[in-house]
Parts: C-alpha cells; sequence; structure tokens
C-alpha cells in the first residue's frame, strides 16, 4: 500500500493511503502495534462515509 | 471497528482539509462513526493530540524541512534569520499580493479569494522548493 507523508496538528507522519474499498474495508485490523508518527488515510469520495 | 486490536483516532477531515472531528475508536467495538461531508478519514493511535479545525496537509517526498532560513545582503553576509516556518515575499511579490487582496476585499466575490490564494500558493511554492543550500554563506 502506498505511503504519504503528512503533517497534522504540527506533526509529521507516514500513513498508509488506503483508496480501493477492500483497502478501505480491512483498515487497520489486525495491526497490533501502530508507532506514534504512523497510521491510516482512507480517500474519500465526497459522500458521507460511516466507519 | 470490530476487528481492530488497537484504540485510535478516527479523525474526520472535509475537502478543505480541516478536521471536522475526532472521534475514539475502541478494538471490538460495533459503534459506527459517520461524519458528514468528509473527504478523508485519518487513522491514528489514540491521543493523537488532533484537534477540530486543524489543517491536513501532504508533504511531498523530497522535501526536507529547514531548520532555518537566512536573508542574505548584497555581499552573502546573513541579515536576518527566519525560524520556525516564517516566510518573506519580495517587494515586486508583495504589491502583487496586496493587489489581489485588496480587489477581494471590495469585491467580496469568492472567485477573487481563490485567486489571491492560488496567487500566495505559487509564491509560497517556489520558495519552498529552493534546495536547501541553493546560497552558500561566506565563512
Amino acid at each position: 500500500m502506498k505511503k504519504v507523508k503528512i503533517e497534522i496538528g504540527e506533526k509529521y507522519y507516514t500513513v498508509k493511503l488506503a483508496k480501493t474499498p477492500e483497502e478501505q474495508e480491512k483498515g487497520l485490523q489486525n495491526v497490533k502495534e501502530l508507532p506514534d508518527d504512523e497510521g491510516m488515510l482512507f480517500i474519500v469520495d465526497g459522500e458521507d462515509i460511516g466507519i | 471497528m470490530k476487528d481492530t486490536l488497537i484504540p485510535l483516532d478516527v479523525i474526520f477531515i472535509n475537502d478543505d482539509m480541516e478536521v471536522l472531528k475526532i472521534a475514539k475508536g475502541e478494538p471490538g467495538s460495533e459503534e459506527i462513526m459517520s461524519q458528514d461531508n468528509t473527504a478523508y478519514v485519518l487513522e491514528l493511535n489514540i491521543d493523537s493530540g488532533v484537534k477540530e479545525g486543524d489543517e491536513l496537509e501532504f508533504e511531498p517526498d523530497s522535501k526536507i524541512k529547514p531548520d532555518k532560513m537566512v536573508v542574505l545582503n548584497e555581499e552573502g553576509e546573513p541579515q536576518m534569520e527566519l525560524k520556525g516556518g516564517e516566510r518573506i515575499f519580495s517587494r515586486a511579490n508583495t504589491k502583487i499580493l496586496i493587489k489581489f487582496a485588496k480587489k477581494a476585499n471590495i469585491t467580496n466575490e469568492d472567485k477573487d479569494y481563490k485567486a489571491l490564494g492560488k496567487r500566495l500558493f505559487k509564491f509560497l511554492e517556489i520558495q519552498d522548493s529552493n534546495d536547501e543550500d541553493y546560497v552558500e554563506l561566506k565563512k
């Protein structure tokens, strides 16, 4: 999965980009540990989203 | 968050890159979190410190954040240091920005504010994409 660097709230993160329905469905399931400077970014097609 | 194992901040962001809401995602929870006008959802470790109204920015891969920027005089000697992300605009560019700002202020039209924003972004982008050491300091 592609990774991008982002800045938010004055901190930097390297996050995985979840674009496809499969990637988004899977999300961060089964991840046991997440470093404080990593995460996942879901791109939504302008529709209202529920998680 | 049914099958997630760790607690997360679930951050809802609109297409103006502003944080609309932060929801707490509990592992194993069946609760549905939703938000209108969402363009991005960012999941980070819980208690990330991200707040409503924070802005999301994408960083280009090759970008190196300099610790400081230095303004040089004609002899190449440091005159002034800028820290903490300050920016400086040339006199010519400042005039351009003022012109666009004044127009937008008078007409109060979205298209004029958009033009101002685009111009400002262009000036910032030129400055930020200069190489870190594109100028040598005299020892």
